[in-house]
């Protein structure tokens, strides 16, 4: 029995698949939306991000009140409580799972398209969404690149007609 | 007045009016002298007392810090430039509770166990399980080290 115990010991590193998160915390998230008077565009890079190279699951964490704008009275307008009521909801968040997560070879350079199938929660609400996006691998060094469209109105965000109805959001992190 | 003078009228006061909502729309918000004129100026506080302010309660914490300049003391934990922004960490009195702060310039990495005063605005309290706690700042602006 001890040489079974001591043999099985040996052999489950075998087995056992070692798991890696790549964290960072200065993720950027970028939105923009052209409008006839100004375009609205704002970044903000301290998002925490997480990813799991053998699970897939994809953690995003961001303060709204993180979020710059160049113009700093549409910056005031945007957490102020007729929008994002960043003082009654000052996160924002996302989790969910790379579909393909198995395509991704994180010891080999390449540019991988992955599928991400998850819940954002903007705003106090929380919708299912299903971004693309790529993982670069590039001598050790991974990243991941998103670009997918929000609609504010879907999260209870209620945004005059014509101004900002759809926001592209762009997200880059490093790890 | 005859018509001529009142289209005259007309046309300068439109002219007038389409220059002030530029500039008091479009132009001014977008210089440093307006954002630092309308964000309202916090306490000075340390980065231990903030952490516990959170920790206490996140809601009074929000509504006292949040979007507001904060001068804050600590020691560096950590520094270091991450997407060409330099970034700096103060520690707490909780080994699992930080205050990360993304400085305005991007310079040289502090040194850990420095003491220094930064001025930044304060964006929230995040929780993270890979991360711990912390209290982000942006804009920040070295005061004293």
């Amino acid at each position: 029995m001890k040489k079974i115990i001591i043999a099985l010991a040996f052999a489950l590193p075998i087995f056992v698949q070692a798991q890696k998160t790549y964290s960072t915390k200065a993720a950027k998230v970028k939105f923009f939306s052209h409008t006839v008077a100004e375009d609205v565009e704002a970044i903000n890079s301290q998002v925490v991000c997480s990813i799991n190279d053998k699970t897939g699951q994809v953690n995003f964490a961001a303060l709204i009140k993180g979020f710059k704008f160049e113009n700093s009275l549409m910056q005031q307008h945007f957490n102020g409580k007729d929008y994002m009521q960043s003082d009654k909801f000052p996160k924002a968040n996302f989790t969910g799972t790379i579909a393909n997560i198995a395509a991704v070879n994180f010891a080999k350079n390449g540019s991988y398209n992955v599928t991400v199938d998850g819940t954002l929660t903007l705003h106090g609400v929380s919708q299912n969404i299903k971004p693309t996006g790529t993982i670069t691998v590039a001598n050790g060094k991974v990243s991941l690149k998103s670009n997918f469209k929000i609609k504010p109105k879907v999260f209870g965000v209620a945004v005059p007609d014509g101004i900002a109805e759809e926001l592209e959001t762009t997200v880059t992190s490093n790890f | 007045m005859n018509i001529k003078k009142l289209i005259k009228f007309l046309v300068i006061a439109a002219i007038l009016g389409i220059l002030a909502v530029w500039f008091f729309v479009f132009k001014l918000p977008t210089t440093e002298w307006y954002r630092n004129f309308t964000t309202k100026k916090g306490d000075n506080t340390t980065a231990a007392d903030i952490a516990t302010a959170f920790q206490k309660n996140e809601q009074d914490a929000t509504t006292k810090y949040n979007g507001k300049i904060i001068e804050i003391s600590g020691v560096v934990k950590e520094s270091s430039i991450e997407n060409s922004n330099t970034t700096v960490t103060l520690t707490t009195l909780d080994s699992m509770t930080t205050v990360y702060i993304v400085l305005k310039d991007s310079i040289q990495p502090l040194t850990a166990g420095e003491n220094v005063k930064i001025k930044g605005k304060c964006s929230g309290y995040l929780v993270d399980s890979t991360f711990g706690n912390n209290i982000q700042f942006n804009e920040g602006e070295i005061i004293k080290k």
